[in-house]
């Protein structure tokens, strides 16, 4: 399997793409190129397998690959997931080119916009609100880890035929002389119709927290481009694992529940509302495979992995925070001692 | 294994805490206190006795004596400093608090402060309504308390002379041959739940009894400050628990995305939206009318008054 590298076209450095400008740029030269200008400039490296990659060890332990770097010979390891990463000697980015090739080829991308300071300083807001985490959580080995990864997705455009029916009630109460009057007013209430929920994601990978990835929602799509690997370049990518097919249920789930949460909004005004046949039928569904920018990071805190994402285009974080039990403990003992002797002493019981 | 040893460890520590507050408990409570300033009865009923200051027994000073040894006797049998104040007409504008007042100093003037013993004030003075009043120290204040001491009152009533009338030797006689048994009558060892906390004294002092000793003591009885210190540690244990708790949930994973920001309203058509009225209908019910009264009740307060040592009070108006 060949790897690729994009060369700057001057000097033959290593290019990496900048989320801060969306070029890809060259560190030594200053050169800077758009991702349509390297398109064409590379057209040769995309579209064909370089003849002088090398492939050392094919499934080496079953799923372990060897590349070779082009910029200093070293042999990179990777898993079958991972389709770009870095050479752990020179540091240059390395897209494992032959893993997008068919199948795997993603249809669209979003460019990082969210620098790797950008990231830290996310983080570094999400985390100062948390005064009870680990020390370590946020020491600067740790916010090290943080990894721009393109996570691949798959987007539904889900075509929903809609058949809603229920028996809705409106009260009025009102008293006149000894009585209390209650009018009962019954309504038939129907919604039919078809609806198209689009770019439903779910991650194709099995890897990462399902919940983890939908919490980072939503990206902006009108920034959605048609693939190139340059996008890669200077980031970690994983091909996907799960198959459209699998993603599905979650995608109905989700479809169905957008669905329902409107029509529930055009029914209004009733004291109570009962349904008595409520269908969401899904007829048809486009997909997308598509690459997403995600800031990843995980933390190992007694056997317990805890994981963080950042959406990497709109800067959206979320993950389950470490809790150091013993520094929230040595707290509320301290308030709760506080308290007790504040009560003493008022009580008199200290005197 | 792990989470068993992690558990044991949990409960070894919560064992340890909650033995430390015992410990820390019984110090508060049985160990820390001001010194105990009781000083008991000093054996002697020399002081004890009838003080006629308005001259009732003038014309039998026998009858006077008589009384007197009575209330001595009395005194010596339980103990205690016994004094009857028969007031005289000066007093006859004194307040309920004044005369509260004056029976206190005037025990303290007399016996000394913190001891054991009562002043009897039968109000002779031509105050209307007359106002009796039984100021009690040391353990008697723990003995004869204000419900004894009303039942005294009440019984003495019949023997003594009505606010507005004429006063006899032979009513005060009566009253006072009838007093003493009643205060042997009703003369029980101070039981351990007794006490009394006197926050009208100079200095605000608790009586009670520990071990069949009796205290009086700046600082409040032990069971008291127990209770005390176990009502704080339960209190801020609970504060420190909800602090927890709220604080742990900040520590759980949240905010799931809507999916609705996947469905555009154009990209919703409505073949069918209709709500059409398929029936209606009127229900009556009777209104059971029901009433009810509230009452009141109120209460009056007493008035502040200061003296030394540490006196209570059962007051009674003829």
């Amino acid at each position: 399997m060949e790897s690729v590298e994009y060369k700057c076209p001057n000097c033959n450095a290593d290019l990496k793409f900048n989320p801060a400008n969306q070029k890809l740029e060259c560190e030594y030269c200053l050169s800077s190129f758009t991702v349509d200008e390297i398109k064409k400039l590379c057209a040769n490296t995309e579209n064909s397998i370089p003849q002088e990659a090398v492939q050392l060890q094919e499934d080496f332990a079953n799923h372990t690959h060897l590349y070779r770097c082009k910029s200093c010979g070293a042999e990179i390891m990777a898993d079958d997931q991972l389709t770009a990463t870095f050479c752990y000697y020179c540091h240059n980015p390395v897209i494992l080119a032959g893993k997008m090739g068919g199948e795997f080829k993603p249809d669209k991308v979003i460019g990082f916009k969210l620098t790797r300071e950008n990231a830290i300083d996310c983080f570094k807001k999400w985390v100062g609100k948390r005064w009870f985490v680990p020390k370590d959580f946020k020491s600067q080995q740790q916010l090290e880890k943080l990894t721009g990864l393109y996570v691949p997705f798959w987007l539904a455009d889900c075509h929903v035929n809609v058949d809603v029916r229920a028996v809705g009630k409106k009260l009025r109460h009102w008293v006149s002389g000894n009585y209390s009057y209650t009018e009962t007013k019954e309504f038939r209430v129907v919604r039919a119709g078809t609806m198209v929920t689009r770019g439903i994601p779910a991650d194709g990978e099995t890897k990462i927290e399902d919940l983890l990835m939908e919490a980072i929602e939503p990206y902006d799509y009108r920034e959605l481009k048609d693939f190139s690997m340059s996008y890669l370049s200077g980031f970690y990518a994983d091909k996907y694992d799960v198959d459209k097919a699998a993603v599905f249920p979650r995608i109905r789930v989700r479809s169905n529940q957008a669905c329902s949460a409107l029509v529930r909004s055009t029914i209004s005004g009733y004291s109570s509302y009962i349904p008595s046949n409520e269908n969401y039928t899904i007829t048809n569904t486009d997909w997308s495979y598509t690459l997403l920018p995600v800031w990843f990071m995980s933390y190992k805190y007694k056997d317990r992995i805890y994981e963080f994402a950042i959406n990497g285009q709109t800067g959206k974080l979320a993950g389950t925070p470490p809790l150091s039990k013993g520094r929230l403990g040595a707290l509320c003992g301290a308030i709760g001692m506080g308290v007790a002797a504040v009560i003493m002493v008022l009580g008199g019981a200290l005197f | 294994m792990k989470k068993s040893s992690n558990g044991l460890r949990t409960f070894l520590i919560i064992a340890a805490i909650i033995a430390g507050l015992c410990g820390l408990d019984y110090l508060i409570a049985f160990h820390t206190g001001s010194k105990n300033l009781a000083v008991g009865y000093s054996g002697s009923s020399a002081a004890s006795g009838v003080i006629d200051e308005n001259g009732i027994f003038d014309e039998d000073p026998a009858a006077l004596r008589e009384l007197d040894q009575l209330v001595k006797d009395t005194a010596d049998e339980l103990d205690m400093n016994i004094l009857i104040y028969l007031p005289d007409e000066s007093k006859r504008y004194y307040s309920d608090d004044a005369v509260r007042d004056f029976t206190a100093n005037e025990y303290n003037r007399n016996f000394g402060e913190f001891t054991d013993g009562l002043l009897y004030y039968i109000d002779i003075s031509g105050k209307s309504p007359a106002c009796d009043d039984i100021a009690k120290s040391g353990k008697a204040s723990l003995i004869y308390t204000d419900s004894v001491c009303q039942s005294i009152f009440y019984s003495l009533d019949e023997y003594l002379p009505p606010s507005s009338g004429p006063v006899y030797p032979d009513q005060i006689s009566n009253a006072i041959t009838h007093f003493c048994p009643f205060l042997v009558s009703y003369y029980d060892e101070p039981d351990r739940s007794e006490q009394f906390h006197d926050d009208t004294a100079d200095v605000p002092t608790y009586t009670y009894t520990k071990n069949g000793k009796l205290y009086i003591t700046k600082s409040k009885p032990p069971m008291k400050k127990l209770f005390i210190c176990i009502f704080a540690e339960l209190t801020g244990g609970l504060v420190a628990l909800i602090i927890y708790l709220a604080s742990r949930s900040r520590y759980k994973f949240k905010s799931k995305t809507n999916p609705g920001i996947y469905l555009a309203n154009s990209d919703v058509r409505f073949t069918e939206n209709s709500d059409v009225l398929i029936r209606s209908y009127i229900t009556k019910h009777r209104i059971q009318s029901s009433s009810g009264g509230g009452g009141y009740r109120g209460g009056g307060g007493g008035g502040g008054h200061s003296h030394g040592g540490s006196i209570s009070h059962s007051s009674h108006h003829r």
